[in-house]
Parts: C-alpha cells; structure tokens; sequence
C-alpha cells in the first residue's frame, strides 16, 4: 500500500500539488456546493473553467441576508440567481431574512414571485425564515399545496384567513415558529392536509384574537398517523392528535 | 450466504486484505450485493476486490465499524451526539491527501452518510475563504485568461477573484 520510507518527501509533495478536486464528477462537486450558502457557492465558478458552469445546476440554494453587506446587493442576487438557474434541479430552498434592518423590506409580491418559481419546479424542502416585527408576509395559498414539499420550515409569516384547502401529502417535517393563525380552525386544516408528518414543532404560534380554548376541539382531526417527534405548545394539551408520537415534548409559552 | 458468517474479507485495489464485519458491510448497497451474490463460505476462495485504495479502504471500514450498531439498530439521541463528535474526529484528516479518496469511495460504495459527511468538510474547507485561497487549498489552477477574467469580474460585481 504505502511506498518505503525511505522516499516520503518528495513524492507525497507531488502528489499533494495535484489539484484533485477538479477531477471528481459534477453530482459530487454539486453535493459539495450545497453545504455553502448561495452566494459562496456561486462565488466558486470563479475558480476556473471546471468550476465555472457548476452553479447552474445548484441542487440547494441557500440564501441569507447576513452574507450580504447591502440589502440591496441580497435582493438583486436573490432575484438574478432565480432567473439564471435551472430551477428543476434546486431541491432545496432556504431564504433567511430574519435579521433585516430598519427601513429594509422586501415588496411581498417579490417574495410570492420566489416561492412560487421554485414550488412549480418541484422543491423538496422550502424555508423561509423572515423578520416578524416588520411588515409581516402572508403566505400564498400556494404554498400549501406544493405536493412535493417533505420538509417546511417558516417563521415569522402568518398564515391567512382565507386557509381553506391544504394538501402537502409528502410532507414529512414541520416546523413553524413565530407564526401567526387567525385561529384554531385553520390551525386545525392545515395539520390534517399533512398526512405523512413525522416531526412536528410550533413554538410560538400565535392565534389572532382572544382564542377560546374549546375551540381547540377543531384541531383534533385524524389522521396523523406517522407522528414520531412533535414538539408543540402546552396549550394545545391534551389532543388525542399526538397520542401516537414517540417523543412529545410541551412548551410553555 | 451462511448466517454463521460474521466477517468477510475482500482486497483493496492495491491488493491488501482487509476483514470487515456483515454488519458494517451492510451499510454499503454494493457491499451488501456482493454479501448476498457471492458466497463468503470457507469452500468459497475468491475473494471480492474493491475499487478503494488500502490507505482509504482503513477509514471507510472504520467508519462502517462504528455507524453499523446504530445503523442496524437505531439508537438514542445521546447516541446521536456521541456519533456526531466521533465523525468530526474522524474527519480531521490530511486535506490533500486522502478526504478526495473518501469522496470517491463514498460515491462508489453509496454510502449516503459517509457521502454527505465529507462532502460537509469539503465545503467546510471552502466557507468563508476567498477565491483563491480556495484555489490555493486544493490547488486549482486559475485557466481563465485575463480577457475573460474581465468579463467575469463584470459579471460579478460582488465577488472578487483575490
């Protein structure tokens, strides 16, 4: 296996030289991609002429405010990179823009405009995780239908009155924080279109008005059947919804 | 195949025998082909090859070794935790020299957690790093001419080549 010891040095130094990287096949050199955020990954087709068209074919596009210097630098990438990749191949999905500044907003039909490009090309796992004292978003209806989503993440959105059909049939994670209900009900419509779920967290989600807790009833539906870990707030206790889950954990709010 | 086998042997692409466990060889589908087309018993003399250096071959058995209870068994999230740290151990290797092998090797034998886990520390080596202290890690050499480092830079206006 090893050559003799007697000729380590110089040989290894070669062979440590070789740029080796450039050699593996692009599915790997993608799977590489989708560990850094979009715009380092992108950043990558600077390297050399190997590197150059990878970024096209990103299978993750992770996209954050923080690695921006500008809001408007974040916007315009944002809105380019949507319109040059190939979006049947991004499987996930991650937009964060939790930590805007005052004065920073995004025109929400921008947003909708996002989500929506890459749901109809069939992503897999979609995030969005917005500042919520500001300007709060309001998911579109879209978004709750996207048959191919297995894991969704979102904070500060809410969810609107308007809620009424829900089918993330492959839905498997679930996770909402600092999100918004108008009540109980549609609370209630959107947990039952979630047939699959297996991991279920809601940490502060918060009902609209004063919620009357015997309206909790509206969210014990059936069907949750493959409930494995479910992380929710202690008053939705006790809801025979969750009885079947492995690990249940309540918080108080 | 016998279940009274618990390890088999196969030979790296240099040659060497390497023993590893039936359950650390499940965790690789084509390992688990081989385990279930070619016959492991004693009146059996051939031995599998796989396409894996020696040097890489000794990680990825040791990987297998230490995933495979967990992975045939499911276990606790203290587990979890406990596998997690070993793994980043684990990957503290020479950057130049064998991480590539394992990319490879994790490619060839579908090993997903393997698979993600270096390709992890491939962009680890890449986050926060400038183009060319990128190209300098893995030594890439920069093929674009000066022309078209031009046009790139217009293109990009965010991203610097330094």
């Amino acid at each position: 296996m090893e050559k003799s010891e007697s000729a380590n040095k110089m040989p290894r130094t070669e062979a440590e030289m070789r740029d080796r990287i450039s050699d593996l096949p692009d599915s790997l050199l993608l799977h590489i991609l989708s560990f850094l955020p979009a715009k380092e990954a992108v950043a990558t087709s600077l390297l050399s002429k190997r590197w150059r068209p990878l970024w096209f074919s990103l299978p993750t596009l992770e996209l954050h405010r923080e690695d921006f210097q500008k809001f408007t630098f974040f916007y315009q990438f944002v809105d380019k990179m949507l319109n040059l990749v190939d979006l049947k191949a991004v499987k996930k999905f991650v937009f964060d823009c939790e930590h805007y500044r005052f004065g920073e907003y995004f025109r929400h039909r921008k947003i909708s405009e996002w989500i929506n490009a890459v749901i109809i090309n069939k992503v897999e796992h979609l995030e969005l995780h917005l500042y919520r004292k500001n300007n709060e978003y309001e998911l579109p209806s879209n978004i709750f239908t996207a048959k191919n989503i297995k894991v969704l993440k979102l904070s500060g959105v809410i969810v609107g009155r308007t809620l009424s059909h829900v089918n993330l049939s492959l839905l498997q994670v679930l996770h909402l924080k600092f999100v918004r209900f108008p009540d109980f009900r549609s609370l209630g419509i959107l947990l039952s279109g979630c047939v699959s779920l297996r991991d279920l967290v809601l940490s502060y989600v918060f009902l609209d008005g004063y919620p009357r807790l015997y309206d909790r009833h509206l969210l014990d539906i059936g069907g949750l059947h493959n409930l494995v870990t479910v992380d929710v707030p202690e008053f939705l206790l006790p809801l025979k919804v969750f009885s079947n889950a492995t690990f249940l954990r309540f918080r108080r709010v | 195949m016998s279940s009274s086998v618990e390890a088999i042997t196969v030979l790296s692409s240099d040659g060497d025998e390497f023993k590893i466990t039936v359950s650390a060889a499940k965790l690789s589908k084509p390992l688990n082909w081989m385990l279930e087309d070619v016959c492991f018993s004693d009146d059996c003399d051939e031995v599998p090859t796989i396409e894996v250096n020696s040097k890489t071959l000794v990680k990825v058995i040791e990987y297998c070794e230490k995933h495979a209870p967990r992975a045939n068994s499911g276990a606790s999230d203290s587990d979890a935790e406990e596998l997690k740290k070993w793994d980043i151990e684990f990957m503290k290797m020479d950057v130049k020299d064998i991480l590539f092998h394992i990319l490879m090797a994790a490619n060839y034998l579908h090993m997903e957690g393997l698979y993600d886990l270096a390709c992890q520390t491939a962009a680890d080596l890449m986050k926060g790093m400038t183009v060319s202290q990128i190209r300098k890690i893995f030594h890439i050499k920069n093929d674009f001419s000066s022309e078209e480092q031009e046009q790139l830079r217009r293109q990009h206006p965010g991203c610097s080549f330094d």
